[in-house]
């Protein structure tokens, strides 16, 4: 933004270039119309300094004449010229010279020698008698002539007796006094000149005179010379052709002191104005800018979030305040609308009460501001209504969304003293913070809420029964931090459904483990991406009763930390199950299985392997194609293949799983139902599972020979089983009467201790040789 | 006497023709006058332009016969008729008398101030004054000091042949006359106004036809302007 030229300087700029211009403009004219007028003047002061010039030197030659006729006409004057009476010409002529004041008075004979003066000095110039010879064919005319260094006006006339016998000559000197005259009639300088050499001048500056210097110029103006003075020459041709020049000549400074006084108060005046002009602009540049700087200000205070602006806009214009109580209300919008958005952000849009973030939020600053209430106990419970997705799938979700609403309002209704906040996790998860007053019995009071929730509710005309699971966590004695509080609290509520309780409250310790298998899950998560050995299949043998063979092995899965470490088993495929990472993990299982199984063909030996499946697999979208694929891989024999699979996991998906089982056992895969007996399905639903074997669960077998109701359980199932057409597979054998009662039973395979424990491949190859 | 036939050669004629004065005319009446003089010698006058001049002095410096006899001073008149004077220019002998009677009726106040004979006449209508004698050889100038511009002159004749040329500046002389030289003289003559011209007799240019005709050129001034005035000092761009 830095080389973007600013508003205020924008209009500093045009208003100072608008009148820069002007001002040079009205400059421009002010100064070519003074200088045209002055111009014109001073042709004006020319041309009448040349008629006065003229008219002067005519008025002389006038007065040259007069006197000059008069002397030549005088008899007794003539007779003295004709007689060559020298003193009595010198006198006459010095009688009439007086009466004009002529300064120049002789006379000369027919060959120019000079007869009579009235200077001695005419006599000594050898060029006067030479010019005299000449004057003679040009009688009868004043004429300019430059004597002995001075210049005359003269006039020449003949002394007639009757013939000429002599010429007189009178003249004026053209000295100073002549030259000063004529400047004071003209009022200019005048100067005469011979063949361009300067003979006298009216100006005073004597040191510099030459021709030169009328043509002098005028530095003052850096850039323009002027010349000094305006001259106009005339010239005057005498009778021997000699140019005599008069030169008027205007001094032009006094005029030039006159303009540049007045170029010099126009620029001052200009720039004045140009500066006054720049504040000027500056200032209501500044007035008009201010206002967006306000504006700026406002938008930056918007952004920060500080909408409260009431004061209205000093000094702005109409316009710009129309602006600033818009910018206003879009603040005051804005603010809406952010409250409103934070509102959403921080509430349940269907029930309003705080979500997960806010809830932790609000609960930390609560127990941060009631910190030093070091009395104070909270009571914080996960209210988790049992079962709500039936609701929803049965009544529908508008139902649903009414349910969840009656509910919060339900529980805000309840303690509504102690009530300190109240927040929905997730679809039918709510968590609550009671206060609890000193000395209750936290037990009592849950229990008293869990009455008051179960309470039936109308929701929409409909008055429904809900069931809670409650999980409880004590503040301050569990825990003082919130998010741990609303942790443990999920914790005892993980546990509540877990263990299939109503009420569970968080036992010390819960966290540290949940923690742990927290941590478990991550390795195990590591060790499936490294495969470097950790995790390693073991292998049952199952004993066909009927042959006394082993042709079936069951898959298990072990894992053993490098440090020697065994997890168990159920703990990190519980782990796994829970978060997903199970898919992941038999992806993992069936392909080193079937890896494994390739490698026992290699070496002749053919067994059937069953595989732990649970319900997440199944049910993922790419497990059929992953088990073809795999099969594909290691060239594998679907029939030699059994997948296990719990009936709690079928009943899960009930549908979608048998689609499924349906589709991997038309390739000849075989499914088992693992640990049958202990679940909840039905006798009914056995009928339609596409499944081909049946593993009796190992509670039944364990203590089989001295248990009689498992030998009537195991009796009936096995027989049950052989009228469906399936293979049942006995688990947990461990001794001997066992196995003979099984073999009685008709049962078709058997699996336990008492035949082998899990073992690795290369174990179980060795096993086989030696049980054979 | 004898006559000099003055033939007019061709070559004349044709620089008389040159002249824008001459016409047809005047060229038969010179010829005519030429065959009717055969016993004396005649002498043409011309300027420098080939222009007769007339009122020249030719003053005959003569050898034989020689006349020893003195004839007595006469007495010559000067007139001024209409402010000029008249004869213009008069010719006298040594020692002859000039009358200025003046004619006008208006004064005249006659003067002279050249060397052969200075003096001043103030001449009334009607009132003469007694003749001048003017003894001295040479040249009197007249002038009027009431009218400036009335110029005449008197040549006193030292010699006893002399002559004045007419309008057509041709002058007779007897040819039995023998001179050795002529003095020539005319009032604009280059020079000042006493200035004469003297050539001698075998100097004399003739026709080449005509051994009787002479022709004498003389260099005259352009007359003197009177009254004139001219300023220099004109109006620039008027």
């Amino acid at each position: 933004m830095a080389h973007k030229v600013s508003l205020r300087r924008q209009v500093t700029l045009l208003a100072v270039s608008l009148v820069i211009l002007t001002v040079t403009c009205l400059l421009a004219v002010s100064l070519w119309k003074t200088i045209t007028s002055h111009n014109q003047q001073i042709n004006q002061r020319i041309i009448s300094a040349e008629n006065v010039l003229i008219e002067y030197l005519t008025a002389k030659e006038a007065l040259l004449l007069t006197a000059s006729k008069v002397l030549t006409a005088d008899f007794g004057f003539k007779q003295a010229v004709a007689s060559r009476d020298n003193g009595t010409i010198a006198s006459v002529l010095e009688n009439h010279g007086s009466r004009i004041n002529a300064s120049l008075m002789l006379l000369s004979d027919l060959n120019g020698e000079i007869i009579s003066s009235n200077n001695d000095r005419f006599t000594s110039d050898p060029a006067l008698a030479k010019n005299l010879n000449t004057i003679k064919l040009n009688l009868n005319k004043t004429q300019l002539m430059l004597i002995d260094g001075n210049l005359y006006q003269l006039i020449v006339l003949p002394v007639n007796a009757p013939r000429t016998i002599a010429y007189s000559v009178i003249g004026f000197q053209i000295d100073l006094a002549f030259i000063n005259e004529l400047k004071r009639l003209m009022a200019v300088e005048v100067s005469f000149f011979y063949n361009d050499a300067l003979i006298i001048t009216s100006l005073q500056h004597l040191d510099d005179l030459h021709n030169n210097y009328f043509n002098k110029m005028d530095n003052s103006w850096l850039l323009f010379q002027r010349k000094l003075y305006e001259n106009k020459r005339i010239t005057f041709t005498n009778s021997q052709n000699h140019d005599y020049i008069a030169q008027v000549s205007v001094d032009l400074s006094p005029s030039y002191i006159e303009l540049d006084k007045l170029v010099s108060i126009t620029l001052l005046i200009s720039f004045f104005i140009i500066g006054f002009t720049a504040v000027a602009s500056s200032i209501i540049a500044k007035n008009l800018t201010k206002p967006l700087q306000q504006l700026t200000q406002l938008s930056n205070d918007f952004a920060q979030g500080k909408y409260e602006h009431d004061k209205n806009m000093s000094n702005g214009s109409m316009e710009v305040n129309h602006v600033y109580d818009s910018f206003i209300k879009m603040g005051q919008k804005i603010q809406q609308r952010e409250r409103k958005i934070n509102y959403q952000a921080k509430h349940d849009s269907l029930t309003n009460i705080y979500n997960r973030s806010t809830f932790i939020d609000m609960l930390s600053k609560h127990i941060a501001s009631h910190d030093h209430h070091s009395h104070c106990t909270l009571l914080v419970l996960a209210i988790n209504i049992r079962n709500f997705k039936r609701i929803n799938d049965s009544l529908g979700s508008d139902i649903g969304d009414l349910t969840l609403k009656s509910v919060a309002q339900r529980i805000k209704d309840i303690y509504q003293e102690e009530m300190v906040m109240i927040g929905r996790f997730s679809g039918d998860e709510f968590f609550i913070v009671i206060n609890l007053a000193n000395g209750e019995c936290q037990q009592d009071i849950i229990e008293n809420y869990l009455i008051h929730l179960k309470a039936p509710m109308q929701v929409n005309k409909l008055w429904l029964n809900l069931n809670f699971r409650l999980g409880a966590c004590l503040f301050p004695e569990q825990s003082s931090n919130a998010k741990e509080l609303v942790r443990r609290t999920t914790i005892a509520l993980e546990a509540a459904r877990n263990e299939s309780k109503t009420i569970r409250t968080y036992q010390d310790g819960e966290d540290e483990a949940y923690l742990e298998r927290l941590n478990l899950l991550e390795e195990l998560r590591a060790v499936i991406a490294h495969n470097a050995g950790e995790l390693f299949m073991v292998y049952q043998p199952k004993l066909n009763l009927d042959t006394g063979k082993i042709e079936k092995v069951e898959s298990l899965i072990r894992w053993i930390k490098p440090d020697g470490q065994f997890i168990s088993p159920e703990l990190f495929i519980h782990l796994a199950e829970q978060s997903g990472l199970i898919i992941k993990l038999t992806h993992w299982v069936i392909d080193t299985v079937l890896k494994q199984q390739q490698a026992w063909r290699e070496n002749n030996i053919e067994l059937k392997v069953a595989i732990n499946i649970s319900a997440q697999d199944i049910t993922h979208i790419d497990f059929v194609d992953f088990i073809f694929d795999t099969l594909a891989k290691y060239n594998a024999d679907p029939n030699l293949i059994t997948l296990e699979i719990t009936e709690r996991d079928i009943m899960t998906n009930e549908d979608l799983v048998i689609s499924r089982l349906c589709q991997l056992k038309q390739s000849g895969i075989q499914i088992s139902v693992d640990d049958y007996g202990i679940g909840q399905s039905s006798l009914g639903k056995l009928k339609q599972l596409p499944i081909d074997e049946l593993k009796i669960d190992k509670a039944f077998i364990l203590e089989l020979d001295k248990s009689a109701k498992d030998q009537y359980i195991v009796q009936s199932t096995i027989e049950l089983s052989h009228q469906l057409g399936f293979s049942v597979v006995a688990e947990g054998v461990e001794n001997k009467a066992s196995l003979d009662m099984l073999k009685a039973m008709k049962c078709n395979h058997v699996q336990g201790y008492y035949i082998s424990r899990p073992i690795n491949s290369a174990q179980l190859l060795t096993w086989l040789k030696t049980y054979e | 006497m004898a006559k000099l036939v003055i033939i007019l050669k061709h070559n004349i004629i044709l620089e008389f023709m040159k002249s824008y004065l001459l016409n047809a005319s005047y060229q038969f009446f010179v010829l005519l006058m030429l065959v009717g003089q055969v016993n004396a010698d005649q002498f043409i006058v011309q300027d420098q332009h080939g222009l007769p001049i007339e009122n020249a002095i030719l003053e005959f410096s003569v050898t034989s016969p020689i006349t020893t006899n003195i004839t007595p001073a006469n007495t010559l008149i000067m007139d001024q008729i209409n402010k000029r004077f008249e004869p213009e220019v008069l010719v006298i002998k040594q020692h002859d008398f000039v009358s200025f009677p003046n004619s006008d009726n208006i004064r005249h106040h006659v003067y002279s101030f050249s060397a052969v004979k200075p003096f001043e006449l103030k001449l009334y209508s009607g009132k003469s004054k007694a003749p001048l004698q003017f003894n001295n050889a040479g040249i009197s100038v007249l002038g009027c000091n009431i009218h400036d511009s009335m110029v005449g002159y008197i040549y006193i004749a030292n010699s006893t042949q002399v002559l004045i040329t007419d309008k057509q500046g041709i002058a007779t002389l007897d040819r039995t006359i023998k001179y050795q030289s002529i003095k020539l003289w005319h009032a604009n003559l280059s020079g000042s106004v006493g200035q004469t011209k003297q050539i001698n007799y075998a100097d004399l240019v003739t026709n080449s036809t005509d051994k009787s005709l002479f022709i004498i050129k003389l260099a005259l001034d352009s007359p003197e302007p009177r009254n004139t005035f001219q300023s220099i000092f004109k109006k620039h761009g008027s």
